[in-house]
């Protein structure tokens, strides 16, 4: 080491001829610049699918969970990676008074972090190769490549700050080593333990890094920009070198034990989940403390209105103070079970790097670049491009914490899951909106570093100086003053504190991470079933095309403790669920339904339409098409099709095939946890509410309508029902062609009020209707009586005689075997049939659709033609005799 | 167990700072000390860009290949 310390070369103290690369600083900025504009153009393509889900037709590679994996890692590594970069060669220099390891190294970081990291891993990402980890999108190779940079960055910036003692350095060094340091650390831990733990152990890891990225690399990096900009432009020292010291190590104790709090109520133990939420708290107590001090730093200057960096650096601090408090306040419970995976957590990560660490790096980046001798500098452009930015990020964080209150207040009050993908729609249009005056923000700040007078940033800074507040003198007083001091103590203190910060590190590891791992472990040989269900070959093939298209970025696995988890989605996600779940997709967000239980809640045909066209089946769904999984059409799947409908299919079975042995075994294990007792206590046995049952307990529906319910029905109708029975119950819907059994054509009978209620309520299982359980039972209600009114009223010549006593004949000799003597549809061979015989007590078909049915059978269920057995007579008399068993029964 | 491990390792750490602090001024002098070095870094290097004339500015650089920008 002592090598690498003699190899950066000093420079005289009071020059600064030739210090800082600006070349590297220069080149950084730039290729920032080109990141960014490309992540925010990923970003709108991702936002506009919200409301305009076909826009991009069957582009595979611009899928959106491809699209979503390259936006944020473009956010992360792209645009902030190459901001601080281009920060970190002027700063390094002007903290240390030396120059950099070398100005090789720096071209050769450079082009491993653009040409190596960046570009390939957009192209791998955007052509399905990818990690299916929040914040680590990229695939293993890159992070190889991640990790090879890491070092050359720490051997590239560190050597200088050892040049005098640890009690000199002032905070931005202390928060540029600890970002170098710790996230060489963390980084490893958090895309690459992921990938080789399963189920929750996994997801333990992830919520540290999702944390980690956010708290070790993205936020020490810029605060130590706001710590340096602020005195560089004020001309004054920060309020309290103490006050920072504080929270510098308040920050890096407490960040990494933050990381569970995006886990609360999971099946992650929950000391570690309390664990998190008491960090989460005293962080931001932290910050308080820190933003205090750079805004006391900032007081009575006139420069932020001189200069436009100071003006970044201060929106940075303020966003930094709401990003942290919101951060501590919704990692409380109270508040966590109602926003928890709702746009408002969107809202609050695009504060955290779009509005936070955004606004910090183009302080940074304008502060540098405006030193750059001969540099462009268009200050008119660059002040523009500040209050656009502005505009545009409040518009979008506002809009998005509103659509999170919105989705949570739907989803704890039980609402259909339509309603809040309908109800978020404006918000989405907004938030797309809102990205015009970034888009616009961003152009702006390119165009304001390339273009104006050569050196104009100089010139300016110029004539600023003689405006600015600087002394000298007395600083130069004062730090002789304090040199007069013993350092050692301090020295010392600072070692300790060091050596706590890695402590709390390991610490984080180890209580957020393997203790829980190991836990984990126990609860799952404690309750695991012991012939557990694996996935098939297709269905692993299947979990590898849901992880490559980013599905978990909508969709999650991971049923919480809370009741409207439980209410909605089914039993709470036990340990043992995601012991093959290598990494976990338990996912952060829902943009649509959880799919952890969605077994038996959908057959394969619809499955199948739905992943082609799936406003075909679901005509508000804005899930993007995957048609490119098919040869042209829903009948000509190919592998990739089948494999993610076996392994979406397969969702939930093994949980629900262990009840309810498993369930006994954990309530006799675990009497007195409280959670335990929850996760058993499902009043859906372990399936989803809306699994599709042959049988069981129904509500009363099809009763008395008032004229306001003919409108609730049919809305209901158009939302839910016409995608396959069409807008005129005719059952020619959009996806009915691709259904088997095709939809019923509901202007062709008559239903009770009992039938109407047993579909409506358990679906029809082996069929594409699905269980519309999460309906309210009005709802319900309205919409029986508006399938009802769909009957057509048949004019019916009435049978000769004879004829119903050689229907009875014909019945009796050929039907009764499935539909029953009684017409009920419980013959002795249904139980048989995957699909239940009709109910004739209870649906009616007209005279030509029993005909038809009769003539052609019934494509995809066990109702056969009957024309090679039956004759024209016998098929029309037997058609008049089974419309005697409408409402005849019990 | 977990939440008490952090809270009160927060709190001693923090306590032990402000007790540092509060009962030993040449250490609060100390602590200080290193907000006015870096002040007379950033003095010292910002003196040096000072322009010359509307061509540009007076830059002397030495010993890196610095890049010039635009030529």
């Amino acid at each position: 080491m002592s090598e690498v310390f003699k190899a950066s070369r000093p420079v005289k103290e009071s020059s600064a001829d030739g210090l800082v690369d600006t070349g590297l600083v220069y080149a950084h900025s730039i290729a920032a610049l080109f990141c960014v504009l490309l992540a925010i153009l990923f970003g709108i393509v991702i936002s506009l699918q919200f409301f305009l889900p076909d826009a991009l037709g069957s582009w595979h590679s611009m899928a959106w969970g491809r699209i979503r994996y390259a936006h944020t890692q473009g956010i992360m590594l792209g645009w902030l990676g190459n901001a601080f970069l281009a920060f970190l060669y002027h700063a390094v220099p002007v903290l240390t008074g030396r120059r950099i390891y070398s100005p090789t190294l720096g071209r050769w970081l450079f082009g491993v972090w653009n040409f190596v990291v960046m570009l390939p891993g957009w192209l791998l990402v955007l052509s399905g190769v990818s990690q299916p980890i929040e914040w680590a999108e990229f695939p293993l190779v890159i992070d190889v490549f991640v990790i090879a940079a890491l070092v050359l960055a720490a051997i590239q910036f560190l050597p200088p700050f050892f040049k005098n003692g640890l009690e000199d350095l002032y905070v931005s060094s202390w928060y540029i080593i600890g970002a170098l340091v710790f996230t060489l650390l963390a980084y490893p831990m958090g895309n690459i333990i992921p990938e080789l733990v399963p189920g929750a152990k996994s997801a333990a890891f992830t919520g540290l890094w999702i944390h980690d990225a956010v708290g070790l690399f993205v936020t020490p990096l810029a605060l130590a920009i706001l710590y340096f900009v602020i005195p560089a432009v004020t001309g004054r020292p920060i309020f309290s070198h103490f006050l920072s010291m504080l929270g510098f190590w308040g920050l890096f104790f407490l960040y990494p034990l933050n990381g569970t709090h995006h886990y609360v109520f999971s099946v992650i133990p929950m000391a570690a989940q309390l664990g998190a939420i008491a960090a989460s708290a005293l962080l931001g107590v932290i910050v308080i403390v820190v933003v205090t001090n750079l805004l006391l730093s900032m007081r009575g200057s006139n420069m932020l209105k001189k200069d436009i960096g100071l003006r970044f650096v201060l929106l940075a601090t303020i966003f930094y103070l709401i990003v942290s408090v919101q951060g501590a306040l919704q990692a409380q419970m109270s508040l966590n079970q109602v926003v928890h995976f709702t746009d408002w957590v969107i809202g609050h990560s695009h504060l955290a790097m779009l509005g936070f660490a955004t606004f910090a790096g183009i302080g940074g980046i304008i502060h540098s670049w405006q030193r750059i001798p001969r540099a462009r500098y268009n200050a008119g452009a660059l002040a523009l491009s500040f209050w656009l930015l502005v505009i545009g990020i409040s518009i979008m964080v506002i809009d998005l914490t509103i659509a999170g209150l919105v989705q949570a207040q739907l989803w704890q009050n039980g609402s259909p899951w339509y309603e809040s993908v309908q109800q978020s729609r404006p918000y989405w249009m907004i938030r797309s909106l809102s990205a015009l005056p970034i888009v616009a923000g961003f152009g702006l700040l390119f165009y304001g570093l390339c273009s104006g007078e050569k050196g104009a940033g100089l010139k300016l800074l110029a004539s600023q100086r003689d405006e600015q507040a600087v002394d000298n003198a007395s600083a130069t007083l004062n730090a002789n003053q304090a040199a007069a001091s013993p350092g050692h103590f301090l020295r010392m203190s600072y070692r300790v504190a060091a050596s706590a910060a890695i402590g709390f590190f390991i610490l984080s590891v180890v209580l957020l991470g393997v203790w829980p791992g190991k836990e984990l472990d126990r609860q799952i040989a404690a309750m695991s079933p012991p012939d557990l269900y694996a996935l098939s070959d297709s269905e692993a093939r299947g979990r590898k095309i849901y992880a490559r298209e980013g599905c978990s970025y909508c969709h999650t696995q991971q049923i919480r403790y809370t009741d409207a988890d439980i209410k909605r989605f089914g039993a709470p996600t036990l340990a043992w669920e995601g012991q093959f779940d290598t990494p976990h997709m338990w996912g952060t967000r829902r943009v649509g339904p959880d799919l952890s239980r969605s077994s038996g809640t959908r057959n394969r045909d619809w499955h199948l339409a739905h992943l082609f066209a799936p406003r075909s089946v679901v005509p508000w769904s804005i899930m993007p098409s995957y048609n490119a999984f098919f040869n042209g059409s829903v009948d000509q799947p190919k592998q990739e099709a089948l494999d993610l409908v076996a392994y979406i299919e397969s969702l939930g079975r093994a949980r629900e095939l262990a009840w309810p042995d498993a369930d006994e075994n954990v309530r006799a294990l675990y009497p007195g946890h409280k959670w335990a007792q929850m996760a058993v206590s499902s009043p859906s046995l372990n399936a989803h509410p809306g699994v599709a049952r042959a049988s069981g307990e129904t509500p009363l529906l099809g009763g008395g309508a008032a004229p306001e319910d003919r409108q609730t029905g049919e809305k209901l109708w158009l939302t839910l029902c016409a995608g396959c029975h069409g807008d005129n119950g005719t059952g020619n819907g959009p996806a009915a062609d691709w259904l088997l059994p095709r939809p019923t054509n509901l202007t062709q009978y008559a239903f009770t009020g009992q039938r109407l209620a047993q579909v409506l309520w358990h679906g029809v299982p082996g069929t594409a209707m699905p269980a519309w359980r999460d309906i309210p039972v009005n709802g319900l209600n309205a919409l029986a009586n508006y399938v009802k009114a769909f009957t057509v009223e048949e004019s019916i010549t009435p049978p000769v005689p004879g004829q119903l006593q050689t229907g009875e004949q014909v019945y009796q000799n050929n039907c009764i075997q499935c539909h029953g003597a009684d017409g009920s549809g419980q013959g002795f061979a249904a139980s048989q049939l995957q699909i239940a015989p009709t109910d004739f007590r209870n649906q009616r078909p007209t005279l030509g659709e029993s005909v038809r049915v009769m003539n052609n059978g019934v494509e995809g269920s066990s109702m056969a033609p009957w024309t090679d057995r039956l004759s024209d007579s016998e098929i029309q008399a037997v058609s008049y005799y089974l419309r005697e068993f409408y409402e005849a029964g019990p | 167990m977990i939440i008490d491990i952090i809270v009160l390792s927060s709190l001693a750490l923090a306590l032990i700072f402000l007790l540092a602090w509060g009962m030993r001024s040449e250490l609060r002098a100390r602590i200080e000390k290193p907000k006015y070095l870096f002040q007379q870094q950033l003095n010292n290097f910002e003196k040096h860009y000072q322009p010359v004339d509307n061509s540009g500015v007076h830059q002397k650089v030495s010993g890196l290949e610095v890049n010039d920008l635009e030529e």
